[in-house]
């Protein structure tokens, strides 16, 4: 294969370089350390935004290409590049790695140490939302997973060694039971390469055995499905996030999840079409458990953190909901949930963070009448309430109805009960708004500052800002997405079956673009 | 005999002559000159230093001497180039753990040099008898080395149990050796493989091949005979502990897979499900029985049951891609499980206590000490961009290519259950409060070289696989 370069490996290599970079400054020197981890994050930043500028939606296959051969004799190479979805969510880490770094401020001790693993964090992740190459998406998979135990074991709130613990091991087991997948992958191809191109390829022109295929998909499915939180794998996940710090918080739901369908849409739906097909419609039945389940569960918990904890459980049923589809409506409607959602839980995590640095509890019956102190704060959540309620306006509005749309004809009662389901959602996060911010002012939080000054409010204003863009001007994301979600679908079309109508006209869209 | 070339260049043995020069001039300096315990180890970590140079300058060699009792092929050179590696390290943690060992240090790593030797020879051996002597030379210098330290008691037991279950299954080797001669009528791996048709159905040949692989399967510390393994481990002073779980591992992987793909062959006469279970069950119990352990050195032991699981798991595969698996697991082992012990000699010594809770806050008293601890456990447990998760990944491939799903999927989750006890080792150090009198760790220049160094190795073997990936295949494709 030819070697070809790209900016993309910069994605990586810049954390990375960033963490090297702190590991030689001296620990006491935190406001220089601070600098360096914001000025690697708003350099990945410019990054993503310029490659989510520059993709051209019109061309087909991946974008941006390096590949440099690694280890030969097995075929391994690191190759990365972007398509649709792959540009969509680097941008959403992009953008949720810088709010991160600024929200992490409040990290007092061990400042160093936090940033060094921080950023390992935020290049791994990068990581795996470039790789073309299965090797290199395990690697950075399971190297994003560890810096997670000391960051939650060393900064996280209560009962932070076992939820550490849980969480990781959680996270790893399941990784390495689709490392099994991946491997047998490999074997069974008979190409003797990682390379995920020359993979799909084959598996459009002469696909793996219908035996093989079955067998497969439900290691990586469920494999890749625990850090997506697929019920019955989830119980890490409100028990992580509570302990977290809030960066880690963030990062962890608003991306670290939606790996797990990333690469389930990446390697099952395009390489074990038929294995999809004949699990995807049980993981259609576990999201309602996850939907219904996580969001009742939400209802009954009174620390906030929790109650997101529990609402993202919820949320990522929406998710799993769209792959088991197999269309391009509802695919397209995921990853566009995958955005919205990881801004959403982001920005509430953000909040939740910000308020208990002030008062160091996130029960919800100690807070109460906080918007008299917290203004800023409070329109800021009452949007991610919406938001998260699905109003229209926001982005989260635009792709669960997609979602809907592209399950109601093969999905019937589940997309019923999981249209139920945002009413629950509208209830807690708006019973919490209610709880938290209104009511009567409490003399105990008088004294609380709001948000002050562009830096304090930055990464606030920049989630919501995020939101309202995209859910007014949905086909900013939506011609991005497209039409690498309709070639996926297409590639395997005889096997997914009989497509709904298409909802948008947008064939009429991409054909003015190929002119 | 005469078809066997007989090509007794002196230089083939430079590696071993070299190191026989070197235990020469320690031996001599020890009685006769008046040099200080401390120089003499300086000295003879520089004469290893040299000695790796006359490896390299040997490398491109190869061919057979002493009457093809000799052999040097990447293959050996390969081992040799393990053995030296973890003589090196061993005998730079006898500099750091000599506070106890006071003047007679000299002859510790006197010791060593000549278990080094042994195994030198252990590497070209290429017949039954130079590989059962040169496995007997390389245990001998550790009985004594186990229990060296004559007023501690654990050392004695340790001691005295290696001694007697080293004595035990030499015999069985032994008395392995004499049926294979009985049936085959030669020593020879050449000889054996040869016969191999005619006499692969005959019971006794096959019981004295049994017998063999129990024997060498005390060395390696497989299933079911490791129970010597956590007393010996734990008793033994840390340079031997370390010495032991890699030096002496490789050793006993080198013989296996002496025995089991030059002197008969896997196509003819397979093993390969019987491996199969013995790394299933290796595996199963190390790591079930590291879980609860409360000592560090017993944890250890446990976890390096453990390795032997994964790397008999390579064997069983029974590939070229097994093999090489094989080798670069040990290359990676090897280095995270030396730079493991490093840290804890130095811990030990400096903490007064080999129990795990006595590393609570170490992360606070030396963030270096902790920090390349806490790289060399996640090596172990197989984490990238860390060497131990490449020789993970191709061990794991290699199962899965020969169609053992069951053992791969296995071992995958058994990574789960190694994790758990690195990771509680982890905690203990970082995020565990010390006692309120923090007192600061200070480690010497050469040890925090030392230390960084290490660390650097095991990121960068983890991340540029290819240079140690090449040594391991072609030190592979001599076997098939």
């Amino acid at each position: 294969m030819l070697n070809s370069y790209s900016l993309v490996p910069w994605l990586t290599l810049i954390p990375l370089i960033g963490a090297g970079t702190i590991l030689l400054l001296h620990p006491r020197r935190t406001s220089r350390i601070r600098f360096v981890a914001i000025g690697v994050t708003v350099l990945t930043l410019f990054l993503a935004v310029f490659f989510f500028l520059v993709y051209k939606p019109s061309v087909s296959g991946y974008q941006f290409i390096t590949s440099i051969p690694w280890v030969t004799s097995l075929g391994i190479s690191y190759h990365v590049g972007l398509d649709g979805i792959g540009v969509v969510m680097v941008l959403l880490h992009a953008i949720l790695s810088l709010c991160g770094a600024f929200v992490s401020r409040s990290i007092g001790q061990n400042v160093k140490q936090y940033f060094i693993f921080y950023l390992i964090l935020v290049a791994s992740i990068f990581g795996v939302f470039t790789s073309l190459d299965l090797f290199f998406l395990y690697f950075f998979y399971e190297m994003a997973v560890i810096p997670l135990y000391p960051l939650i074991g060393m900064w996280g709130s209560q009962n932070r060694e076992y939820a550490a613990m849980k969480l990781t091991l959680y996270i790893s087991l399941g990784a390495v039971v689709a490392l099994i997948g991946l491997l047998s992958l490999y074997v069974a191809s008979g190409l003797q390469t990682f390379d995920l191109i020359l993979l799909s390829e084959q598996a459009k022109t002469q696909a793996f055995s219908t035996h093989f295929q079955l067998w497969c998909a439900p290691l990586l499915i469920f494999g890749f499905g625990v850090v997506a939180s697929l019920w019955p794998f989830h119980s890490w996940s409100p028990i992580g996030y509570a302990a977290a710090p809030t960066a880690v918080s963030m990062l962890h739901a608003g991306v670290l999840k939606k790996l797990g369908i990333f690469i389930i849409i990446r390697l099952v739906i395009t390489l074990l079409p038929e294995g999809a097909r004949f699990w995807l419609p049980l993981v259609a039945v576990l999201c309602i458990v996850n939907i219904l389940y996580g969001a009742w569960a939400a209802m009954a918990q009174k620390d906030m953190k929790f109650v997101i904890g529990f609402a993202s459980v919820s949320h990522m049923g929406y998710a799993f909901l769209g792959i088991a589809c197999l269309n391009q409506i509802a695919l397209t409607g995921t990853v566009f949930f995958m955005f919205a959602h990881g801004i959403m839980a982001a920005l509430c995590f953000a909040l939740i963070g910000f308020i208990y640095d002030q008062t160091h509890t996130r029960m919800i019956p100690d807070l109460g009448g906080l918007a008299k102190q917290l203004p800023f704060i409070t329109v800021c959540f009452v949007m991610a309430a919406f938001a998260s309620s699905g109003l229209p306006g926001f982005a989260n509005f635009v792709s669960e109805i997609l979602i809907f749309f592209g399950a109601w004809e093969r999905y019937r009662w589940q997309t019923i009960l999981a249209i139920f389901g945002i009413v629950i959602t509208a209830t807690y996060m708006l019973r919490m708004v209610r709880n938290v911010f209104f009511g009567a002012p409490r003399p105990e939080w008088a004294k609380l500052n709001d948000a002050k000054g562009f830096f304090e409010k930055l990464p606030f204003g920049l989630l919501v800002a995020v939101l309202l863009l995209f859910g007014f001007w949905p086909s900013l994301l939506l011609n991005v997405i497209r039409p690498t979600t309709e070639a996926l679908i297409e590639a395997h079309a005889p096997i997914f079956g009989k497509q709904p109508i298409a909802l948008i006209e947008h064939t009429s869209i991409s054909k003015k673009e190929n002119r | 005999m005469n078809e066997l070339i007989l090509q007794s260049h002196w230089t083939m043995f430079g590696p071993e002559i070299g190191l026989i020069a070197l235990i020469l001039i320690v031996l001599f300096f020890e009685l006769f000159g008046k040099v200080s315990a401390s120089n003499i180890l300086r000295g003879s970590i520089l004469g290893t230093f040299l000695i790796s140079i006359i490896l390299f300058l040997v490398w491109p060699m190869s061919g057979t001497a002493l009457y093809g009792m000799f052999t040097l092929n990447p293959l050996a050179l390969f081992l040799k180039g393990l053995f030296l590696g973890s003589s090196i390290l061993t005998l730079f943690m006898v500099r750091e753990y000599k506070v106890s060992l006071g003047e007679r240090s000299s002859d510790f790593a006197l010791l060593i040099l000549v278990a080094t030797l042994g195994a030198f020879f252990l590497a070209s051996a290429n017949d039954l008898i130079t590989l059962f002597i040169t496995i007997e030379w390389m245990t001998i210098s550790l009985y004594v080395l186990t229990s060296y330290l004559k007023t501690d008691e654990y050392a004695l037991e340790a001691g005295t149990k290696y001694l007697i279950m080293g004595a035990f299954s030499s015999a069985m080797f032994l008395y392995g050796i004499s049926f294979v001669y009985g049936t085959v009528g030669g020593i020879h791996f050449d000889q054996i493989r040869m016969a191999l048709p005619h006499v692969q159905q005959t019971s006794l040949f096959l019981v004295g091949l049994l017998l063999i692989l129990a024997g060498i399967g005390f060395k390696v510390a497989a299933f079911p005979f490791q129970l010597w393994v956590p007393d010996v481990y734990q008793g033994a002073p840390t340079p031997v502990t370390a010495f032991l779980s890699v030096a002496s591992k490789t050793a006993g992987f080198a013989a296996l897979i002496k025995i089991l793909f030059v002197a008969t062959d896997p196509a003819q006469l397979n093993w390969s499900t019987l491996i199969a279970v013995l790394s299933a069950t290796t595996l199963l119990y190390g790591n079930l029985g590291a879980l609860g352990q409360t000592n560090m050195k017993r944890l250890f032991a446990y976890s390096s049951i453990g390795h032997a699981g994964y790397l008999l798991m390579g064997i069983a595969s029974g590939t070229q891609m097994g093999i090489e698996a094989v080798f670069f697991y040990l290359a990676a082992y090897a280095i995270s499980n030396l730079t493991a012990f490093l840290a804890i000699v130095i811990a030990n010594r400096e903490l007064g206590s080999g129990e795990i809770a006595a590393y609570r806050g170490l992360g606070k008293k030396s963030p270096i000490l902790a920090g390349v601890f806490f790289l060399s456990l996640l090596s172990l447990g197989g984490i990238p961009p860390l060497a131990g998760f490449f020789g993970k990944f191709l061990v794991l491939q290699a199962a899965v290519t020969r169609g053992y799903l069951w053992l791969a999927i296995l071992g995958a989750v058994n990574v789960i259950v190694s994790l758990y006890y690195y990771l509680s080792v982890v905690k203990e150090m970082y995020f565990k409060q010390g006692q309120a009198a923090e007192r600061k760790i200070k480690i010497g220049r050469p040890a925090k070289v030392a230390l960084i160094l290490l660390a650097i190795a095991t990121v960068g073997i983890g991340i540029w696989q290819e240079p140690i990936l090449y040594l391991a295949k072609s030190a592979a494709h001599t076997l098939f």
